[in-house]
């Protein structure tokens, strides 16, 4: 430890402007985010912050670069663990700690409790340290100089935006609020990949051998990330439900096709098509929300976007968009079939409801949230905006103004039971915009709601002798 | 005397080169050993290796009793090692360089540290980007002498240097020869000459010889034979082996012998001439020396 302090001080000292310079972006990236008009500054600010970061990591790692046969350190005494040590300590003390003073100041300057956000914030930094700061680290250790690091830093984009649009396509569908899952592979993949290289490198200081493992380590990670099926995830979030037992009494069937036309845009060579799903026996007091839903079909469906109509007490209907191949349904519309496909979906409750002035200052609300409403002039529409600290909560959140209908602030609600998401920015922030022309006068209450998740569940159905014609958008069934 | 570094048949290939092609060395404990040989024979890439800078394909190596893939914190901080193309940290000053090293090294020795400084002229507060070569080299040396080193490895160190600087740093490496065993590889053949007390030639990836430097200046001689006929070589009896560069002339005949002595070799002369009027057998510098076997490997490849 003692090496690795003296190297650390050494490091300091060699790279005190750099360090200076991760500070100020991080002064001004924080000073930014107190004027709202400044918002598009601040983001800018916020891509300098992680560029001048990325440089220190590699100059620090570079300063004793592992690759190359001519480095002055690799003939003396060096003992690798604590020049491994030495790296870490440097990238937690002068990279993540002024992203983490930055995100304290923003998150205090918006009226944030600090004690009830320090396990988000340091899971914040935990993550900038696992997907960022160490991956970024690795690089620079199979890298012999700092351009051959920004050159393979390029590469690896490259490489990864390829990669993304190449498997994207066969990659299992989107996982809704179950995602998290599939993000907490990449996490650990990210931070797993880079340890290791950074472990092999320091102590054998083999890069070509290196490298190698960290191709195929890559590879896994991806496979993983794409391949993992919706089952697991539902099996890991189901661990985490409050109240598993809650859904026992649900039935679920192929409900009614909507007369009316799809409103789910147009995709080149798809058609689309409404899955209406009929939940019976839902509790009393409790909310659906679809999450993932899967049709066995000879041709593959994507499929998302869940919207939810009450019918009764106890039952609401989830439609279920997707698109299929034209060519296909063009073979197969009229044929009877038998249905096979299953519904992942989440039970929300427990309402905790609270009523707010009409106001444009953020206000306190339920779930960790702070709201502001304010009367837009050009449109003549009323925003409601709410934001939350490090993660937006992994509930349902409704606004009432008034004695108007609930309206679902968009959202897309992660289950993840993680106190933050990756991210610099430490504030999400969510609107709602409605037309209420002519009644801001009258309007003087603002109600926030919002419903936390009870139970995760799975359910699958059946249906025989069903033509996908019957599916379509009915603009396709009368051709 | 135990030797500090040994190599056993030491391959090394980069792609389709040999760097070294079974190498075998040996360098004694307290001995001042000079690598020579021509360019690309395998000097760097022998002392990268010892140093565990490079590994070899084949063979064994050990330096101070330990495996050189195995050298760890503890062995190095018994070995210096200066090289000519070593990339020093740059942004350091004199001064700095010299409090950055010292807790690395449990020997390391403050008085001594000083001496070197004051001796080497070192200008404490400049960085070493600013520094000439000869003097980056001086602080080199200087500190990896500081902590009095067992083993003391040196890359062609004296390469482009001014003599006075060339001077300097002899003095500073004959000052601790004998605590410290130096193994050096150089082209400046007059300047280990004058202080190695071991020699070893390498070319083509194999060390061709390795002796005391008092035995293989006695054995090569530069011999001239005047006689009072041409001479003439019976076809049935080639030149001696040992006799390199032979070269005749009506009244003279010239070689090198690599086996002096002064009986054996002027029985050998009067066997193959016959009478002869004069022998003298001049003793031959390092550089004439290797100059003398480099052009005969030459001509035999």
């Amino acid at each position: 430890m003692r090496q690795a302090l003296h190297i650390f001080k050494k490091d300091a000292r060699c790279l005190w402007y750099e360090i200076s310079l991760v500070w100020l972006f991080a002064g001004v990236f924080a000073s930014l985010h107190i004027h709202a008009d400044y918002a598009y500054f601040s983001g800018l600010s916020e891509v300098v912050l992680v560029i001048a970061a990325v440089l220190l990591i590699g100059r620090l790692i570079l300063a004793e670069a592992i690759t190359g046969d001519r480095q002055f350190w690799i003939t003396r005494p060096y003992r690798w663990q604590g020049l491994l040590a030495a790296k870490v300590l440097f990238i937690i003390g002068f990279v993540n700690l002024p992203i983490f003073v930055a995100q304290v100041f923003i998150v205090l300057i918006d009226g944030f409790p600090l004690g009830s956000n320090v396990p988000g914030l340091l899971w914040s930094q935990f993550l900038l340290l696992a997907c960022v700061a160490l991956p970024f680290a690795a690089i620079a250790s199979v890298s012999s100089g700092i351009a051959p690091f920004i050159a393979s830093q390029l590469i690896v984009l490259l490489v990864g935006a390829g990669m993304l649009a190449l498997f994207t396509p066969f990659a299992t569908r989107a996982l809704g609020g179950l995602d998290w899952v599939r993000y907490s592979i990449a996490v650990v993949a990210f931070g797993a990949i880079a340890l290791t290289v950074l472990f092999i490198q320091y102590k054998t200081r083999r890069t070509y051998f290196t490298r190698c493992v960290a191709v195929g380590e890559i590879a896994l990670g991806a496979l993983a990330f794409i391949a993992m099926p919706s089952s697991f995830a539902l099996a890991v979030q189901s661990g985490h439900s409050k109240q598993p037992s809650l859904g026992s009494s649900i039935q679920a069937t192929f409900g009614e096709v909507p007369e009316h036309q799809f409103s789910t845009g147009q995709v080149p060579h798809k058609i689309a098509m409404v899955f209406p799903i009929l939940l019976r026996g839902l509790p009393e007091g409790t909310d659906v929300q679809g999450d993932v839903f899967s049709i066995s079909l000879q041709s593959p469906a994507d499929c998302g976007n869940f919207s939810r109509t009450p019918i009764s007490a106890g039952s609401s209907i989830i439609h279920v968009n997707c698109f299929i191949d034209t060519k296909f349904f063009e073979q197969q519309r009229g044929t009877p079939v038998t249905l096979h496909a299953s519904l992942y979906f989440t039970l929300f409750g427990n309402r905790q409801i609270q009523t707010l002035p009409f106001n444009s200052d953020f206000l306190n609300a339920p779930a960790g949230l702070q709201c502001a409403a304010e009367s837009g002039g050009v449109r003549a529409s009323l925003d409601v905006t709410c934001r939350s600290a490090l993660r937006w909560p992994a509930r349902l959140v409704y606004e009432r103004l008034g004695d108007s209908d609930e309206n679902t602030i968009p959202q897309f609600v992660s289950y993840s039971p993680f106190p933050a998401d990756f991210g610099i920015d430490p504030i999400e922030t969510r609107r709602s915009s409605t037309s209420m022309a002519g009644r801001a006068r009258t309007i003087h209450e603002l109600t926030i709601i919002a419903e936390e998740q009870l139970a995760h569940l799975h359910r699958d159905i059946e249906a025989h002798n069903v033509r996908l014609d019957d599916f379509a958008d009915p603009s396709v069934r009368r051709r | 005397m135990s030797d500090l570094v040994t190599a056993i048949d030491l391959v090394k290939r980069f792609r389709w080169v040999r760097g070294l092609d079974g190498l075998n060395l040996s360098v004694p404990e307290g001995s001042v050993f000079g690598l020579a040989g021509p360019n690309g024979a395998g000097k760097t890439t022998t002392l990268k290796i010892l140093m565990n800078i490079l590994h070899s394909n084949s063979g064994h190596a050990e330096v101070l009793g330990i495996d050189s893939r195995q050298l760890g914190p503890e062995t190095l901080a018994q070995i210096g090692y200066v090289s000519e193309n070593q990339e020093l940290p740059d942004w350091m000053t004199v001064e700095y360089l010299f409090a950055y090293l010292k807790p690395f090294y449990p020997t390391w020795d403050d008085t001594r540290a000083e001496q070197l400084i004051h001796q080497f002229d070192l200008p404490l507060d400049r960085q070493l980007r600013h520094l000439s070569r000869g003097m980056r080299m001086k602080t080199a040396l200087a500190s990896s002498l500081a902590y009095r080193p067992r083993l003391l490895i040196m890359d062609e160190p004296f390469s482009g240097l001014d003599p006075l600087m060339r001077e300097d740093l002899i003095d500073g490496l004959l000052e601790c020869a004998g605590e410290t065993t130096i193994l050096i590889s150089s082209h400046d053949l007059a300047e280990i000459e004058s202080f190695a007390s071991h020699i070893g030639y390498l070319d083509g990836g194999r060390l061709q010889f390795s002796e005391e430097m008092t035995s293989l200046t006695a054995r090569f001689r530069e011999v001239e034979v005047i006689v009072d006929s041409p001479p003439l070589l019976p076809p049935d009896r080639p030149w001696p082996a040992h006799w390199l560069r032979p070269e005749t002339s009506p009244a003279l005949i010239r070689f090198v012998e690599t086996h002096f002595d002064a009986e054996r070799t002027t029985d050998e002369i009067r066997k193959l001439f016959g009478d002869v009027r004069n022998i003298s057998a001049l003793p031959m510098s390092l550089r004439a020396i290797f100059v003398t076997l480099a052009r005969d490997r030459s001509k035999a490849a």
